[in-house]
């Protein structure tokens, strides 16, 4: 029997189909960005250590590990020596990480830049911790959370995204040997030589990145 | 023992027996579900439903939840709100159950098993990346709203009307 509402206002199956359908695509629209198999353009960020970090200094490397993730984020907090674990592993290995803070810093002051440096050199970050305040890298990427992976393997002169998402499956850290570190075997794959990649996009649990206002 | 001690006693014990309710077994019901209960309740149902999606460490969420229990208060008659809680199995009795007492949660909370993995928020809705807070609206079994960040009472109330 249908419900009520749909019998008052004489509501056709295909109309509810239709709105489900520009709902999805409005939400996909919004949240769109490098695709699997996509080059990654250059960009140039400034780095809590006072340089500009471009994409185009690693292109001798053979990959590239990138991470949005900021300070306040209790997941990013969580992965955090997880992250360090992963650039201190594959950055001698010709496999570098970047870390960039999206996040607008009027509405989370933890993550404003003074507050990264602080964090960086509190914390001794191997990488470079990159500041994004105008957030057009993350919208490029289509990044929407904090911790959010990107990584990346170059073919010719272009590094072409293979894997976007989570760190592992294992934010607590008490799968034990059922944990899937995600990353990690994707930088291996790329490392030795592999085509195909063990995982290309897996979703988990984050903080929303804090766009500026009137900018989502 | 004094004898005049006993009456004392049995006062203080009376009190106890009397007043847990309000004082130390007072509690926030969470049960566990699936998404395909929720679901299915709004093939049957006139009113749509409201999933939220928050956690406790979430402070956008934590922000946002008044809107939901303003809902449970007020519009009860013409929409249903279910919170569904993300926070990690452990933190469950000690952080979220007191703090829904706290905040005197009119809201039902449910917890799904499995709701942080990568297939549960597919199922949820492709284009929702797994950042909190997520708000979700069924109508006769169809979403007809989602938003992945804040929303305001204004905004659930019109899409509600539409």
């Amino acid at each position: 029997m249908l419900p009520y509402w749909r019998i008052k206002y004489r509501i056709p199956p295909f109309f509810l189909w239709l709105a489900s359908a520009a709902i999805g695509f409005y939400t996909n629209s919004t949240a769109q960005g490098y695709a699997i198999g996509d080059a990654l353009d250059n960009f140039t960020l400034r780095a809590t250590d006072g340089r500009q970090v471009a994409l185009s200094d690693f292109s001798s490397h053979r990959g590239i590990i990138v991470v949005f993730t900021c300070n306040h984020c209790p997941f990013s907090q969580m992965y955090e020596s997880r992250i360090i674990r992963l650039a201190r592993t594959f950055e001698p290995r010709g496999m570098p990480l970047l870390a960039i803070n999206p996040n607008d810093s009027a509405q989370v002051p933890e993550d404003s830049f003074m507050e990264m440096v602080k964090t960086a050199r509190r914390k001794k970050y191997p990488f470079p911790y990159l500041h994004d305040p105008t957030q057009e890298v993350a919208r490029r990427f289509g990044a929407a959370r904090t911790p959010h992976v990107f990584v990346a393997r170059r073919a010719n002169d272009k590094f072409i995204l293979v894997y976007k998402g989570a760190v592992d499956n294992d934010p607590e850290q008490n799968k034990g040997k059922a944990a899937e570190a995600y990353v990690e075997k994707v930088a291996e794959a790329i490392l030795n030589g592999k085509e195909d990649m063990p995982y290309s996009e897996v979703k988990a649990v984050g903080c929303t990145i804090k766009w500026r206002k009137g900018q989502n | 023992m004094k004898i005049w001690k006993i009456p004392g006693c049995a006062l203080g014990l009376g009190f106890l027996l009397a007043w847990p309710g309000e004082i130390f077994i007072r509690a926030q019901n969470i049960s566990v579900t699936s998404l395909e209960a929720l679901q299915q309740r709004t093939f049957q149902s006139e009113k749509p439903l409201i999933v939220n999606f928050w956690a406790t460490w979430c402070k956008p969420c934590v922000e946002e939840l008044p809107v939901f229990f303003r809902l449970c208060r007020e519009e009860t008659a013409k929409m249903d709100v279910v919170l569904v809680n993300m926070d990690f199995e452990r933190h469950v009795k000690k952080v979220v159950e007191p703090f829904l007492i706290k905040k005197n949660c009119p809201c039902p909370v449910v917890r799904i098993p499995g709701s942080g993995e990568d297939a549960f928020i597919r199922k949820v809705s492709d284009s929702w990346s797994g950042a909190l807070p997520f708000t979700i609206i069924f109508r006769g079994g169809q979403k007809i709203f989602q938003k992945e960040d804040r929303v305001t009472y204004e905004e659930l109330i019109e899409r509600i009307a539409f």
